[in-house]
C-alpha cells in the first residue's frame, strides 16, 4: 500500500549478473505453476457465460476464499520485498503499516462499509460514487483510478522483468512478454474469478515459500535474543535508542529516536487513519474481491478474515529483514547485504536471502512465490482496470445500452489492450526512474482526499455532488502544494517535494526527518482539505439527491444488514472485535 | 463458481511437494544443505509438509462433496 515504489529504482542500477544458482528443479517447479495458473483459467472459461460472471465472479464466491484474494492482491511483490526491505532499514516499525496500517481499517471496511458497496448493487467503486454523489464525480475517480492500474500493473511488469534479469540471467524483454502473455490468458479465459483463485494460490505460496527461510534465518542469527542483542548494538552504533529495531511504539515520542524517523503521532494518524483508511476504504482492487463474495454477510467477512493473516505476515516477511540487517553485521556469517551506486540497496534483500539460505528445490518454490507476486500485482489491477474501463468509462460514456454479449467481449478486449499498455508503461519505467516517485505521489494524491469523500458520502446525507467534486479537487491540490512546499531532510528537491518552493528561490516551508514522514503528512493536509471543502460546498449549494434516492447509500437512512447466520464467529461486529483485540495483543507484544 | 479452488490448488502443492522431496532425498547433492540450510535437508522436509497441505486440501475437498 504505502511502499514506496522508488525502493525499485535501483534495480534499474544493477549490473546485469545471475544472482541465483537455478537448475532444472526451480524451472520445473515454475514450470509447474505455470500450468496450474493457464489451467485454472481454462476450466473457469466454462463458466463465465455474461459480464456478471466475469467482472464479478457471478457473486459466488466465499468469503474465505475473497478474504485470500483481498490479501493475495495487496500482497504484490511491492509489499514482498519492500516490506522485508524496510525491515532491514527501520526494524520491526515496520509492522505499523500491518498492526496498526492496515487492521483497523480491513475491520471497518467491513463491518461499516461494505454494507454500501454491497447492499447498494453498484458494480464498482467509481459506480457507487455515480450513485452517491453525481457523474463527474463518477467520471474523475474512474478515469484517475484507470489511469493508475495501468501504470501500478506496467511497474510490477518492469521490476519483475528487472528482477529476473538480475537474478537468473533472464532477457529483460522476453520476461515483460512471458508475465503479459501468462497473466492475459488466464484473465481472458476466467476473469476476476481466475484473478481471486490465482491470488489465493500465490498467498499460500509465499507462505509457504517463507516459512522455512524464516526459520533458518532465525535459526541462524541465535533466535529471538539473539537477533534483539544483535540489533540493539546496530543501534546504538547508528545512533539511535538500544531497542529501537526491536519496538514499535517505545521510541516514537520523537522521531531522532528510532530509525524509521517518525513521532507517534505522524503514525497513528497519517499511517493509521488517513493512508490506510484510504487504501483500503476506497480502492477498487482491493474491494472488488469483497465484492465477488456470495451474499452481504460474505462480503462483511472478507476484509476481517483477511486481517487474520494479515496481522501474521510481518512475522515471514519483516522479521527476516531484520535478520538480514543483523547477520550483515555479524563478522563470520558469511551474509552480505546487497549494494548498489548509492550504499546498501535494501530492496534486494528478499533476493539475498533466498540464494544465501535455500537449496535448489526450495529455492525454485521461494522464486515462483515471488513470480506469483509480481503476475498478481498485475492481474489485480488488470481486472480492476476492464471493470472499470468497461462499466464506468466504456458503457457510461462510449456506447450506452449495448447487449451483455457485447459488454463481456468489450470486458475481454479492454484485458488485451490493459496488459498491452502495462507493457507499455513497463517500458516507460524502465526510460524513466522517476515515474514510480511520481506515481507513489499520484496515489498519494487521489487516495487520502477519496477517504474523506467516501465518509461523508456514507455518513453525511447532507454532502452533494458538488461537494464532493470541489472536495477531491482541493484535496488532491492541497497535497500537491504540501509536497511541492516540502521536503524530507537529505533530499533534493523534485519528485522527493519542494518542486513548488525552489524555482521561486525560497526555501522549503518545513523539513520532515524522513520520506515516510512526509507521506503521512501530505495524506493528512489531503484528507482534511476534501473533508473541509467537500462540508463547505454542500452546506453552500443545494441536494442534488434526496432522502428516497440514498437509501442503501447512506448509513442513517439504511436498514442496518441482517446477519444470516447465529453463529459468533460469522458475525462481522463479533470477528472484528476479536481481530482488533488480537491486533492490540501483537502492538502491546512489541511496544 | 463450480471449480473448487481447493482442486488445483491441492494438486499443485502435493505435486510440487513431492517433486522437492524426491529432489531432496534421491537426487540432490548433500553438500548444498551444508553450503546453504545450515545442514537441514530441507527439500526433503519442506517437500512433505507441501504435499501434505496439498493432500489435505484435497481431502477436505473430497470430505465437503460426500456431505453435499
Amino acid at each position: 500500500m504505502t511502499i514506496n515504489l522508488s525502493t525499485f529504482l535501483p534495480l534499474a542500477e544493477i549490473t546485469p549478473s545471475k544472482l541465483l544458482d537455478v537448475n532444472w528443479i526451480d524451472y520445473l517447479v515454475l514450470l509447474i505453476y505455470f500450468g496450474f495458473v493457464i489451467g485454472i483459467g481454462y476450466v473457469l472459461k466454462k463458466q463465465i457465460h455474461g459480464t456478471k460472471d466475469f467482472f464479478e465472479s457471478g457473486k459466488s464466491l466465499p468469503s474465505w476464499i475473497c478474504a485470500l484474494g483481498f490479501i493475495g492482491a495487496n500482497l504484490g511483490a511491492q509489499e514482498v520485498m519492500g516490506m522485508a526491505a524496510s525491515g532491514a532499514k527501520y526494524g520491526i516499525m515496520t509492522a505499523h503499516f500491518y498492526w496498526i496500517g492496515a487492521i483497523p481499517a480491513m475491520v471497518f471496511v467491513g463491518i461499516f462499509m461494505m454494507p454500501f458497496y454491497y447492499g447498494s448493487k453498484a458494480r464498482s467503486v467509481p459506480e457507487f460514487l455515480r450513485f452517491r454523489f453525481d457523474e463527474k464525480t463518477c467520471a474523475f475517480n474512474a478515469i484517475s483510478f484507470a489511469v493508475m492500474t495501468i501504470f501500478s500493473s506496467g511497474i510490477s511488469m518492469f521490476a519483475l522483468a528487472k528482477l529476473l534479469e538480475v537474478l537468473i540471467g533472464w532477457n529483460f524483454h522476453l520476461s515483460i512478454m512471458i508475465s503479459g502473455v501468462i497473466v492475459l490468458a488466464y484473465i481472458f479465459m476466467g476473469g476476476l474469478t481466475s484473478a481471486i483463485y490465482n491470488e489465493v494460490i500465490q498467498f499460500f505460496l509465499i507462505v509457504l515459500g517463507f516459512i522455512p527461510l524464516s526459520f533458518l534465518a532465525i535459526k541462524k542469527v541465535g533466535g529471538w535474543s539473539g537477533l534483539v542483542t544483535k540489533l540493539n548494538e546496530i543501534a546504538a552504533t547508528n545512533g539511535f535508542q538500544a531497542g529501537s529495531y526491536t519496538s514499535t511504539w517505545k521510541y516514537t515520542d520523537l522521531p531522532s529516536h528510532n530509525a524509521m524517523g517518525m513521532e507517534w503521532v505522524g503514525i497513528a494518524m497519517g499511517l493509521g487513519f488517513v493512508v490506510s483508511f484510504g487504501y483500503w476504504c476506497t480502492d477498487f482492487l482491493v474491494v472488488q474481491r469483497a465484492m465477488a463474495a456470495e451474499s452481504m454477510s460474505a462480503s462483511r467477512r472478507t476484509p476481517i478474515i483477511a486481517a487474520i493473516p494479515k496481522m501474521l505476515i510481518p512475522f515471514i516477511i519483516i522479521i527476516p529483514g531484520m535478520i538480514a540487517l543483523a547477520l550483515a553485521n555479524t563478522a563470520g556469517s558469511g551474509f552480505e547485504l546487497p549494494k548498489n551506486a548509492e550504499g546498501i540497496d535494501y530492496n534486494m534483500t528478499v533476493p539475498y536471502l533466498l540464494a544465501h539460505f535455500l537449496p535448489n528445490g526450495m529455492l525454485g518454490l521461494g522464486l515462483t512465490a515471488m513470480m506469483a507476486s509480481f503476475m498478481s500485482g498485475m492481474a489485480g489491477n488488470v481486472t480492476a482496470f476492464n471493470t472499470v474501463w468497461t462499466y464506468d468509462i466504456y458503457q457510461s460514456y462510449i456506447k450506452k445500452g449495448a447487449s451483455d454479449e457485447h459488454y463481456l467481449w468489450m470486458g475481454k478486449m479492454a484485458t488485451v489492450f490493459g496488459i498491452v499498455f502495462s507493457m507499455g508503461a513497463a517500458y516507460v519505467a524502465a526510460q524513466f526512474s522517476n515515474i514510480m516517485d511520481m506515481l507513489q505521489l499520484i496515489f498519494a494524491f487521489v487516495n487520502s482526499p477519496l477517504l474523506a469523500t467516501f465518509l461523508l458520502g456514507m455518513f453525511w446525507k447532507r454532502g452533494n455532488g458538488h461537494g464532493a467534486f470541489f472536495g477531491l479537487l482541493s484535496g488532491t491540490t492541497a497535497a500537491a502544494l504540501h509536497h511541492g512546499l516540502s521536503l524530507p531532510v537529505g533530499c533534493a528537491w523534485g519528485f522527493k517535494g519542494g518542486w513548488l518552493a525552489h524555482p521561486i528561490g525560497v526555501a522549503p516551508m518545513h523539513l520532515y526527518p524522513s520520506e515516510m514522514a512526509q507521506n503521512f503528512w501530505t495524506a493528512i493536509w489531503a484528507f482534511g482539505t476534501c473533508l473541509t471543502v467537500t462540508i463547505v460546498v454542500s452546506v453552500l449549494t443545494r441536494r442534488n439527491k434526496q432522502d428516497a434516492q440514498l437509501v442503501g447509500l447512506v448509513y442513517s437512512l439504511t436498514e442496518k444488514p441482517k446477519e444470516d447466520s447465529s453463529a459468533w464467529y460469522k458475525h462481522p461486529m463479533a470477528l472484528g472485535i476479536v481481530v482488533l483485540a488480537a491486533a492490540a495483543c501483537l502492538n502491546g507484544l512489541f511496544w | 463458481m463450480n471449480l473448487d479452488i481447493k482442486v488445483p490448488m491441492g494438486w499443485f502443492f502435493l505435486i510440487t511437494g513431492l517433486i522437492i522431496a524426491g529432489y531432496g532425498e534421491f537426487i540432490a547433492d548433500p553438500i548444498i544443505y551444508q553450503q546453504r540450510s545450515l545442514g537441514y535437508n530441507v527439500n526433503l522436509y519442506w517437500g512433505i509438509v507441501l504435499a501434505i497441505f496439498g493432500a489435505g486440501c484435497l481431502f477436505f475437498r473430497n470430505k465437503g462433496n460426500a456431505e453435499k
